[in-house]
C-alpha cells in the first residue's frame, strides 16, 4: 500500500515535471530568424529632424532614446538607466547606462546626448523644437551624466525623451554638418538592437541584428526587414505569407483577418497612435461662432453610426474630447451628445438659424481627402436631416492641410488628433489661443478662452498625476461644452502580425510597433544562439 | 517645360516644408526653417532660373523628401523601370507582331476574330482592377507567383528570383501594348498583302509563308515601330498603376509619391528625364525606319 502510494507520488511528479518543461519549451524565447514588416517608404532615416510615422518604425530598432513610454506612458529605462529630480523639479540627473557602442564600434557617452540635444533634436525636430521654450541647459558633467536644467517646472518632461521625439544621433558623425542633408541619413549608425544592413529605395530597407546590444540577450532575431507597400498590396502580400507583420491596415483589410487562424489584430503595443477624430468647426465664420449651433451640430451627429459604419467598429464613438487611453487624465462624466434630431433643430431655431426655402437652414462645406469619404457622406446626411446643407470638397491631404491650418479658409474639417504621451503634448495643441498659428495640426477652430489656456498652463506645472489629473477633467468638461471641435470617434486601430510563428509582441510600450524587434523571437528559431 | 512643372507644383496647394512637418503639428518657425533651407520661399523666377542653372551642369538639385540627391533618386530606381519597360514592350512585340501577323494572313478566320475580341478586351481592361485579381489568383490562391516587390525576402536577387516577380507586372503592363500591337500590326500587313509587290511575289511562285514573312512584313512594321517607341517614354515613368499594384519599385511608384509629397525638384528631374528618354525614343525610331525600309534614308 505505502509503496503504491510513493509510485503514485512519483509518477505523479514525474508528469508534473515533464509538462513544466514542455510549457517552459514553449515559452522560452527562441534565436534568429527574419521577420518581415510590411510598412510604408520612410525617406531618410535620421529620428532626430522628423516626426514621420513612416520612419518610426525603422529608426525605433536603430536608435535609443533616454527613456521609454511603457503602456502607460511612464517613463522607463533605456539608454538612461535610472534618473533623479530635484526639489524645485526643475534639474533632471540622468545615469546612462555604461559601455554603449554605437553601431560603428565607437563609444557612447553623454556628449552625444548633448549635441544631439543643443545642436538637432531643440532646433530641427518638427516638435521637440517647441521644448527649447523649457529647456534651460543641457550637461554633460561626466562621461555616463546628463543634467538637464529646465527654466519652470514641466510635468511632462520625462516623455519627450523617447526615440520617437527623442533619440539621440551619433555626434562623431553629425558634428560640423548639416544634420538635414548629411548622407548618414541614408545609412544611420544608432545604438539600438538592430544595424542598417540597406536601404533599397522604393523597395526595402534591411536591418541586422546587433551582437554587442547593451541589453543583454537581445534581440533574438536575426534581420528586420521592412517592405515598403500601401495598405491594399500589403493585405495581398500578408494573405500570401509574404510578409508577417502588417503594420497600418486600413478598416476592410483589418477586418479581413479577425478569424483567420494564427494571425492576430490587436491593438496593444501601439496606444502611442490613440487617437480623437474630431470635426472641426471654423468658429470664427458665422454660424460657428454660436456655441447653440455648434452643440445642435454635435446633436445632429450620430456618432455611434458613424464608428460602426465608417470605421467598421474598430474605434469607439467618442465620449470626451479627450482620448480614453490617456486614462489618468480621462473622464467620461462630461455633457455627452446623443444622437437627437430634436434638440439640434430646437437648438438652432432658437439660434436664429431658420430654415429657408427647401427646409435649409444655412449651406456650409467640408474639406477632407478620400481616407475620410464614408465619412463625409455620412457627416452630410445627418447633418442635412437638420437642415443644414454640407457641400462635399474631396482634396488631397496637403490641400486640406494648407486651407485648413494655414489659411484657415474652411467651414468644417477634420483630422486625426493622437494625443499621446501627455495631454500637454498631443491635446492642449488644438485648443489653446497661442497655438493659432500657421502651421499643420494647431488650432484649427480658433477657439479662445483664456480661461482654458490658464488651465492648460497650470496642469503643465503640477508634478503630482492626479492634481493633473483633476485638471484635465476640469477642462473635458469645459470643452465639452463648449464643442469647438465635435469628438467624432476615440481609438487606436489594429496592427497586425502571425502569431503563429512570432512571439514576443505587445509585451511593453505604447510605442511597442517601434520597438517589436527587441523582444520578438521566431518560434522556429534555434534554441541557443549559435 | 522645366518652368511649367515649377509653376504646376508651386500652384497645387501645400508645399514640401508642410510634409516634412508631418502629421505631429510643428511650429511656424519651423516650417519658414525649412523653407528657408530649400530655398522654397524663394520666388518662383528666382527658383526656375537657380534648377535651370544648375541643370545645365548635369545638377538636378536635392530632394530633402527622400534625402538624397535627385540624380542618385532617379539612377536608384531606374534599373527596376528599365527591367519592367523593356520585358513589357518585347513582350508586347514578339506577341503582338506573331498574333496580328497571323491574324492578317488568315483574315476571317476563327484566329483573327479570337484575337480582334480579345485585343478589343484587354484594350479595355482596368489595370488596376486586372493587377489585383492575378495577385489574388497567382500569389494568395495558387502560391505559384510572389505577390509583389523586386525580390523576394530571403535571400533576395537572383536571377530566378526576379524573373519570378517580374511575370505578373510585365504581363499586366504589356497587355494594354500587345493588343494596340495586334491591331496596328494586322491592318498593316493585311494592307501590304494588297500591294503590288506582293502579288509579284505570289506571281513568282513564292509560298505564302514567306510572302508575309519577307515581303510583307519589314513594310507593316513601321507603325508597330512608331508605337511602341512613343510608348517607351510613357512606360519608364508612366506605369503608376502597374508599380503600385505590384509593389514594383521604379520610377512610377517615385513620380507618384514626389506628387503627394509637393517634391519640386524630384518632379523636375523626372520630367526632365522622361524628355530625355522620349527625345532618344524618337531617334531610334529613325534609326529602325531605316532599317526597316532603306527607301527612307534617300528622301
Amino acid at each position: 500500500m505505502k509503496r503504491s502510494r510513493a509510485l503514485v507520488v512519483l509518477l505523479l511528479a514525474l508528469v508534473a515535471t515533464a509538462g513544466a518543461a514542455d510549457s517552459a519549451t514553449v515559452a522560452k524565447p527562441r534565436h534568429g530568424g527574419t521577420l518581415v514588416v510590411a510598412s510604408g517608404d520612410p525617406g531618410p532615416l535620421n529620428p532626430a529632424i522628423s516626426s514621420s510615422g513612416q520612419m518610426h518604425p525603422v529608426t525605433g530598432e536603430i536608435f535609443n532614446g533616454l527613456v521609454r513610454l511603457d503602456r502607460h506612458f511612464d517613463p522607463t529605462p533605456d539608454l538612461a538607466t535610472s534618473w533623479t529630480v530635484s526639489k524645485d523639479g526643475k534639474t533632471y540627473t540622468f545615469r546612462l547606462a555604461p559601455n554603449v557602442k554605437w553601431h560603428d564600434g565607437q563609444p557612447f557617452s553623454s556628449a552625444d546626448v548633448k549635441y544631439t540635444y543643443d545642436e538637432v533634436l531643440l532646433k530641427l525636430h518638427p516638435r521637440t523644437r517647441t521644448l527649447a521654450d523649457v529647456i534651460e541647459s543641457v550637461r554633460a558633467p561626466s562621461k555616463n551624466v546628463v543634467v538637464f536644467r529646465l527654466k519652470q517646472r514641466y510635468a511632462p518632461f520625462l516623455t519627450w525623451l523617447d526615440e520617437d521625439n527623442g533619440a539621440i544621433l551619433p555626434r562623431h558623425l553629425y558634428q560640423g554638418t548639416d544634420p538635414l542633408t548629411n548622407p548618414v541619413n541614408l545609412r544611420p549608425v544608432g545604438t539600438g538592437p538592430f544595424k542598417f544592413e540597406s536601404y533599397a529605395p522604393g523597395d526595402r530597407v534591411v536591418l541586422v541584428r546587433n551582437p554587442d546590444y547593451f541589453k543583454k540577450g537581445y534581440p533574438r532575431l536575426d534581420k528586420l526587414i521592412f517592405r515598403f507597400m500601401a495598405s491594399a498590396q500589403a493585405a495581398q502580400a500578408f494573405d500570401a505569407g509574404e510578409i508577417d507583420v502588417y503594420m497600418f491596415p486600413n478598416g476592410p483589410d483589418a477586418i479581413r483577418f479577425y478569424d483567420r487562424k494564427g494571425v492576430t489584430v490587436t491593438e496593444r503595443g501601439r496606444e502611442g497612435s490613440a487617437r480623437i477624430v474630431p470635426l472641426i468647426l471654423n468658429t470664427k465664420r458665422k454660424p460657428f461662432d454660436d456655441v447653440r449651433v455648434r452643440r445642435a451640430m454635435a446633436y445632429a451627429l450620430d456618432t455611434t453610426f458613424i464608428a460602426r459604419t465608417a470605421y467598421a467598429g474598430l474605434l469607439k464613438p467618442a465620449r470626451s474630447p479627450l482620448t480614453r487611453f490617456m486614462s489618468w487624465a480621462y473622464t467620461s462624466k462630461v455633457q455627452q451628445y446623443t444622437h437627437n434630431t430634436a434638440r439640434a433643430n430646437a437648438l438652432l431655431d432658437d439660434a436664429g438659424v431658420r430654415r429657408g426655402s427647401g427646409g435649409v437652414r444655412f449651406r456650409t462645406s467640408l474639406i477632407y481627402d478620400s481616407s475620410f469619404a464614408r465619412q463625409a457622406e455620412l457627416i452630410k446626411s445627418e447633418l442635412g436631416d437638420v437642415g443644414i446643407d454640407v457641400d462635399l470638397k474631396l482634396m488631397d491631404m496637403n490641400s486640406w492641410v494648407r486651407k485648413l491650418y494655414l489659411e484657415k479658409d474652411f467651414d468644417m474639417g477634420y483630422t486625426n488628433f493622437t494625443h499621446p504621451p501627455d495631454p500637454d503634448v498631443g491635446w492642449k495643441r488644438i485648443y489653446v489661443c497661442s497655438n493659432i498659428v500657421e502651421a499643420p495640426f494647431t488650432n484649427g477652430s480658433q477657439y479662445c478662452n483664456r480661461d482654458v489656456d490658464k488651465l492648460f498652463d497650470q496642469a503643465a506645472t503640477v508634478l503630482d498625476q492626479r492634481r493633473r489629473g483633476d485638471i484635465y477633467r476640469k477642462l473635458q468638461r469645459k470643452l465639452a461644452g463648449d464643442v469647438p471641435v465635435i469628438p467624432l470617434v476615440d481609438g487606436i486601430g489594429p496592427w497586425i502580425f502571425r502569431s503563429s510563428e512570432w512571439k514576443g509582441f505587445g509585451n511593453a510600450g505604447s510605442k511597442e510597433q517601434f520597438f517589436f524587434g527587441e523582444k520578438v523571437w521566431w518560434t522556429k528559431g534555434s534554441e541557443r544562439r549559435g | 517645360m522645366t518652368a511649367a512643372t515649377f509653376a504646376l507644383i508651386s500652384a497645387a496647394p501645400g508645399d514640401t516644408a508642410q510634409v516634412l512637418a508631418g502629421q505631429a503639428g510643428a511650429d511656424p518657425a519651423y516650417l519658414a526653417l525649412i523653407r528657408e533651407r530649400f530655398e522654397l520661399d524663394r520666388p518662383l523666377r528666382y527658383q526656375i532660373a537657380s534648377y535651370l542653372g544648375h541643370a545645365a551642369r548635369g545638377d538636378l538639385g536635392y530632394s530633402p523628401v527622400q534625402g538624397r540627391p535627385v540624380r542618385s533618386a532617379i539612377a536608384a530606381r531606374l534599373p527596376a523601370s528599365a527591367l519592367l519597360a523593356g520585358t513589357a514592350l518585347a513582350l508586347a512585340t514578339v506577341v503582338g507582331v506573331s498574333v496580328g501577323t497571323f491574324a492578317a494572313a488568315h483574315r476571317g478566320g476563327a484566329i483573327d476574330a479570337a484575337a480582334s475580341i480579345m485585343s478589343l478586351l484587354a484594350y479595355s481592361l482596368p489595370v488596376f482592377w486586372l493587377g489585383q485579381l492575378l495577385v489574388a489568383l497567382f500569389a494568395v490562391r495558387l502560391h505559384w507567383l510572389p505577390a509583389g516587390g523586386m525580390r523576394a525576402a530571403d535571400e533576395p536577387g537572383g536571377v530566378a528570383d526576379v524573373a519570378r516577380h517580374l511575370v505578373l507586372p510585365a504581363v499586366t503592363l504589356s497587355l494594354l501594348l500587345v493588343a494596340l500591337v495586334v491591331r496596328v500590326t494586322r491592318a498593316a500587313t493585311a494592307e501590304a498583302l494588297g500591294e503590288d509587290y506582293v502579288v509579284a511575289a505570289r506571281a513568282k511562285g513564292a509560298a505564302e509563308a514567306r510572302v508575309v514573312a519577307i515581303h510583307a512584313l519589314p513594310n507593316a512594321l513601321r507603325p508597330v515601330v512608331t508605337i511602341l517607341t512613343g510608348y517607351l517614354g510613357l512606360v519608364l515613368t508612366g506605369s503608376v498603376l502597374v508599380e503600385t499594384v505590384f509593389v514594383w519599385p521604379g520610377l512610377g511608384r517615385l513620380l507618384y509619391d514626389s506628387v503627394l509629397a509637393r517634391d519640386t525638384p524630384m518632379l523636375a528631374g523626372l520630367l526632365l528625364f522622361s524628355a530625355v528618354v522620349v527625345v532618344l525614343a524618337n531617334i531610334a525610331a529613325d534609326i529602325l525606319y531605316r532599317v526597316l525600309d532603306p527607301r527612307t534614308g534617300f528622301r
